[in-house]
């Protein structure tokens, strides 16, 4: 398999506290109601207690990706060297192909730039060596930045319940799932 | 209106940048001959200046910020790209707003002042503005009068265009009706659609 | 207006002139961000960077590196060579840039023609100045001392310069301080009286522990680098549990939650300790050779505790008591984190005192890995050159006084006939009603937002009414700015020089000024000087504060030998490199067992805490008896730190409102379903709230995040806290604590 990066998101270490997103902002500034990762608390159904457990989610950097698939413009590629899926808002015609296809709604609509626009893995870090901005600034290292062609065998997974089951686009995200103390109440 | 002195964008920078209520009651007179407008002689001086802060100074949240990042920048945040092409728009003239980084280039009372710059040289006629040009000019000085011409209808229609409709509109949602505020937004507006319909297109052969 | 742009778009714009040959005209950079293939890889050296530090009240008190170009402050991120800080910050730490560019920031001094008018006139600096000047000499005229003059102060900015703030009211003369804290008082007080000194253990060494109980503190939104070392430890095969009244995000991170009954904690402790004794599993060699009145806990123990007892008063069941208290008994090392929450009640120094016992008695204390961790100062001997400034001569003060106290008073008390007089800032209300011989006619109100802060907002109102004039030096318009007379504009955190070390790590940081000071704002410091201008002008000799200050030497002046020998630095100017971290000698607290007690032992009897009131010994003191149907308990938020980052509008993008947290069947009783808006009230006030329902608070307990919102939302949880105190804190703070989390309230649907 070809070097493919990834986020891997542990939602065992995960402590919910939106540091990744507001690195995310910090760095590029988006547009107010603008959010290219955002931290979302998983249901009740799926971990029992509210707003204790989340994942952390920007673009997935699909196989498959179906916005690059229903660009009429050819706004997207998607990296030869590592897989990174980026969006050139410049070509962008603002049609909201992407924004409709995206099975996980990564690709969200600028209402300034009238364009569409979504998470670029920091490519341009990355390429001068760093890590993206949000792996960089995570305090349990519960997000981190994988290669899908070198990543060990392990208890992560690719589906977890809460997020759409699309093996289509082939999403790269890999998660693990937090664990439930024992609980001792009076 | 002499064709050497532009009066409503004079009278517009000062109002915009007065700090009391003596300076906005000056402008505002100004404003007001200018567009041929009444201020009813019973106007409270103190009362729009209270009213002006609200709009623009604070300390309060402001309820329509004079700077062009708060309405172009995605974020709102100032001395975002509209504060700092404004500051290499003034570079290009040869000037600079002093002490750069205290209050955002993309003032709007910077802006008009630099509007005015633009137009005086244009009036005086774009040859006069190259010979008197210093030496010591910065890297990519405008001093032709074409040149002077594409920047002035860029920063018009481009950079002023991008923000002052926005803004003038928060403006007239937020000041009292009849005021002097609300008075030169309109003054504002109805100069600057007609700065727009009088300039052409920067040149794209 | 009816203007459409000229149809240009800025792309054909630039090729026009690019054709005409002026291609530099204007620089691509600015006008097409999304130029090419934005492939081009980010480089540093487009970049000037800067060191800060960040100055607000937190355990983590992170290294900033800070990214500027054109002058202005791009990007900010956690210094990589910080252990602790590990390259990142946290939400609020990020969010920064916003506070810099806020179009809303405060931007030049002003005054209100009528408080809460909204009637706001600018004005110059020396005009503000002429004002407050002229107050102060009329209140000396008029009262013959400058009692009438107040300062409340405390933790918005630690940044170690604006104890200059304390310094300007010293260089006035005597004047009224508000003293104590409203944060970890009654635990200080604990740890003096069982250890001689508040002192942890480094928390990097968290990782070494066999065991971790986490009592009453939330790090996983209050201090987000630890949690890297609770999750290291217990990697190593540490078992982490975590004692909270709210299953907390760090509790949901634990092998085991308690959920005891809220102020319970020091039953708890004591009965683990009892059943520790019993098993014989007490460390001998600690309390014999290192402790003072070990027996006599013992025999209260053995008197007046059962572990059936422990379970009757917390609800946590007997055998898990027992088996969480042998686990912690034969771990090794083991280690207690004791939160700051859990002494925020009027038994909170009782049940430090505790935990303190129940860490000590297992020989915990002074090990690496082990600890009873609360907090220290040890980083933080500056030269306090700001703090430090000396009475104009003749001033006349208060009689018979102690003079201001505080934890973070470095000031070395000298006997002198005349002080400062103090009242206690966890009523500062009440404090500013009561003034008498003088009145209080003057506050000035700095690093603090006393309206979303102090208890008992209601009272407040009326006690700021009763104010001749109110001074407030703030970065954004609060609901304290709307209840002064004059608002100075303060400088972030981006436009200073200070430095920064932490009550909880062992890093040193400095705080450079990385852009020019923005509009007409100006540090505490530069403050400070304008005033002394004005009033030596006025009256030659009545303040002593340096009138010209260059912020950068006096941030020098706050260095020594000995902190650079701590630190292992030659110079300040070392610190441009990155932060340091302190050179100890041993990564614990009391790691030679000798204890700054009178016996130099750890004191299970301590002498001075019953000569100051309370037992010798750590017995069980009961809490608060409730004053309504639900407990009400207002922590900490993870989008905001105290009053400040909430209003953000970046935060605001994650945090939109404030919500109520209520366990679903006491919901249920009341006709209450998910997303209500519902009342919450008490004898101090009330306020509307949206409810969300969840187990992760107990049985008739309210649960609401302190936080000021802005942005015209007047949500404030201190329309429902009263000011009870705390039972400790005087001993060490000047004024007992605040029994923040002893309130009680009830709910119903609007």
């Amino acid at each position: 398999m070809k070097k493919h990066y990834a986020f891997l998101v542990d939602s065992e270490k995960c402590i919910g506290c939106f540091t990744c997103a507001m690195a995310c902002r910090n760095y590029y500034h988006q547009v107010e109601g603008v959010v290219w990762r955002h931290v979302y608390p998983l249901g009740e159904a799926i971990y029992p207690h509210r707003e204790r457990a989340f994942f952390s989610l920007a673009c997935n950097h699909c196989e498959n990706p179906a916005c690059l698939n229903v660009c009429p413009v050819e706004a997207y590629t998607k990296r030869e060297e590592d897989g990174v899926v980026v969006h050139h808002q410049e070509k962008c015609i603002g049609c909201g192909n992407c924004i409709r296809s995206c099975p996980y709604g990564a690709p969200v609509y600028n209402p300034v730039e009238k364009r569409a626009e979504k998470c670029s893995l920091c490519h341009e870090r990355l390429d001068a060596g760093l890590l993206p901005a949000c792996v960089q600034s995570c305090p349990t290292g519960a997000l981190k930045l994988v290669d899908l062609a070198t990543l060990e065998p392990g208890n992560h997974i690719q589906f977890p319940a809460g997020f759409p089951k699309n093996e289509k686009v082939n999403p790269s995200t890999r998660f693990i799932m937090p664990k439930v103390p024992t609980l001792v109440r009076r | 209106m002499s064709e050497h002195s532009f009066p409503v964008i004079e009278a517009l920078r000062d109002f915009f940048a007065a700090t009391d209520a003596a300076a906005l009651k000056e402008a505002a007179c100004r404003i007001a001959k200018s567009v041929g407008a009444e201020i009813p002689a019973h106007t409270d001086w103190t009362a729009a200046e209270y009213e002006f802060n609200r709009l623009f100074v604070g300390p309060a949240a402001l309820q329509a910020p004079p700077f062009a990042s708060a309405w172009t920048e995605s974020d709102r945040a100032l001395m975002g790209k509209a504060a700092l092409e404004a500051r290499e728009t003034y570079h290009r003239l040869g000037l600079a707003v002093s002490g750069e980084g205290i209050i955002p280039d993309d003032h709007l009372a910077y802006e008009l002042e630099a509007v005015l710059a633009m137009k005086s040289v244009l009036a005086a006629g774009g040859g006069a503005a190259e010979a008197d040009a210093p030496t010591n000019d910065g890297p990519g000085t405008v001093r032709s009068e074409a040149g002077i011409a594409d920047l002035h209808a860029w920063f018009v229609g481009e950079h002023l265009a991008r923000w002052l409709p926005p803004f003038v509109e928060a403006v007239r949602a937020h000041a009292s009706a009849g005021g002097v505020v609300a008075m030169a937004a309109d003054a504002l507006a109805e100069w600057f659609e007609s700065e727009c319909n009088a300039t052409t297109a920067p040149r794209r052969d | 207006m009816s203007h459409t742009p000229s149809g240009l778009s800025r792309r054909q714009f630039l090729k026009g002139l690019s054709v005409a040959g002026a291609a530099s005209l204007l620089p691509l950079r600015l006008l097409m961000p999304y130029t090419a293939q934005a492939s081009t890889a980010f480089s540093a050296k487009d970049f000037q960077t800067f060191r800060n530090a960040c100055p607000r009240n937190c355990y983590d008190t992170c290294s900033i590196k800070t990214y500027v170009k054109d002058g202005v402050v791009q990007f900010i991120e956690g210094a990589q060579e910080s252990t602790f800080t590990a390259g990142g910050l946290c939400v609020k730490g990020y969010a920064y840039p916003r506070r810099v560019y806020s179009p809303d920031r405060i931007k030049y001094p002003m005054v209100q023609d009528g408080r809460r008018t909204g009637n706001w006139r600018r004005v110059s600096w020396d005009e503000a100045m002429d004002r407050i000047a002229k107050k102060i000499l009329e209140i000396k005229e008029k009262d013959g001392s400058l009692l009438g003059m107040g300062l409340t102060k405390y933790s918005g900015n630690f940044g170690i310069t604006n104890y200059g703030v304390e310094g300007m009211m010293s260089s006035l003369g005597y004047t009224t301080r508000f003293v104590g804290t409203p944060c970890w008082p009654a635990g200080i007080d604990a740890q003096n009286y069982d250890l001689g000194d508040m002192w942890c253990n480094d928390p990097e060494d968290m990782v070494k522990a066999r065991y971790v109980i986490i009592w009453g503190a939330n790090p996983a939104w209050c201090s987000v680098h630890s949690m890297k070392y609770v999750m290291e430890a217990k990697r190593r095969g540490a078992k982490v549990v975590v004692i909270d009244p709210v299953f907390t995000q760090t509790a949901a991170k634990a092998d085991v939650f308690w959920q005891p009954e809220t102020s319970s904690d020091g039953a708890l402790a004591l009965g683990m300790a009892r059943h520790i004794l019993d098993k014989g599993l007490v460390d001998l060699d600690f309390v014999n050779n290192a402790a003072l009145g070990y027996e006599e806990f013992a025999a209260y123990l053995r008197e007046n505790v059962t572990v059936e007892w422990a379970s009757k008063v917390s609800g946590i069941p007997a055998d898990q008591i027992r088996e969480v208290a042998e686990e912690f008994a034969t771990a090794d090392p083991a280690t207690i984190w004791i939160g700051y929450g859990m002494q925020r009640h009027t038994n909170g120094g009782a049940s430090v005192r505790a935990i303190d016992a129940l860490v000590a008695m297992t020989g915990n204390v002074g090990k690496e890995g082990g600890g009873a961790r609360y907090g220290h100062l040890r980083t933080w001997g500056f030269n306090y050159h700001a703090l430090i400034q000396k009475q104009p001569e003749g001033s006349v003060g208060f009689v018979g006084g102690g003079g201001p106290k505080g934890e973070f008073d470095f000031s070395k008390g000298e006997a002198a006939s005349y002080t400062d007089r103090t009242f206690n800032i966890n009523k500062t209300a009440q404090g500013i009603l009561d003034a008498k011989d003088p009145v209080l006619r003057m506050l000035w109100v700095s690093c603090k937002n006393p309206f979303a802060q102090d208890f008992d907002r209601p009272k407040l109102e009326k006690a700021f009414d009763s104010l001749e004039m109110v001074v407030t030096v703030d970065q954004f318009f609060n609901e304290t700015v709307a209840n002064s007379d004059i608002v100075l504009p303060v400088t972030t955190l981006f436009e200073e020089w200070t430095v920064n070390v932490s009550y909880w790590h062992y890093w040193l940081g400095i705080n450079e000024q990385a852009i020019t000071p923005m509009y007409e704002t100006k540090s505490n410091i530069e403050i400070a000087s304008l005033l002394s201008k004005k009033m030596n002008a006025l009256a030659p000799g009545s303040c002593t504060f340096p009138q010209d200050i260059d912020t950068k030497d006096w941030l020098e002046k706050e260095f020594n030998q000995g902190i650079y020998d701590y630190f292992g630095i030659k110079h300040w100017t070392d610190l441009k490199n990155g932060p340091v971290k302190a050179k100890l000698a041993s990564t614990a607290s009391w790691h030679d067992r000798k204890f700054a007690t009178p016996s130099g032992k750890y004191e299970f009897r301590s002498d001075i805490c019953q000569k100051n009131g309370h037992e010798a010994l750590p017995k069980y003191k009961e809490g608060r008896k409730p004053y309504d149907e639900f407990r009400l308990l207002t922590p900490h938020t993870k989008f905001g730190l105290h009053s400040q980052f909430i209003n953000l509008d970046w935060m605001h993008e994650y945090n939109k409102e404030p919500y109520l947290y209520m366990h679903p069947d006491d919901a249920s009783e009341k006709g209450i379903a998910d997303l209500d808006m519902v009342r919450v009230f008490n004898k101090v006030g009330e306020q509307r709230v949206k409810v969300k329902l969840t187990r992760n608070v107990a049985r008739k307990s309210l649960l609401i995040y302190e936080a000021w919102f802005g942005r015209g939302n007047s949500f404030n949880v201190q329309n429902l806290v009263d000011d009870e105190s705390a039972d400790m804190g005087a001993y060490k703070t000047g004024a007992p604590g605040v029994a923040i989390h002893d309130q009680f309230a009830n709910v119903e649907r609007v």
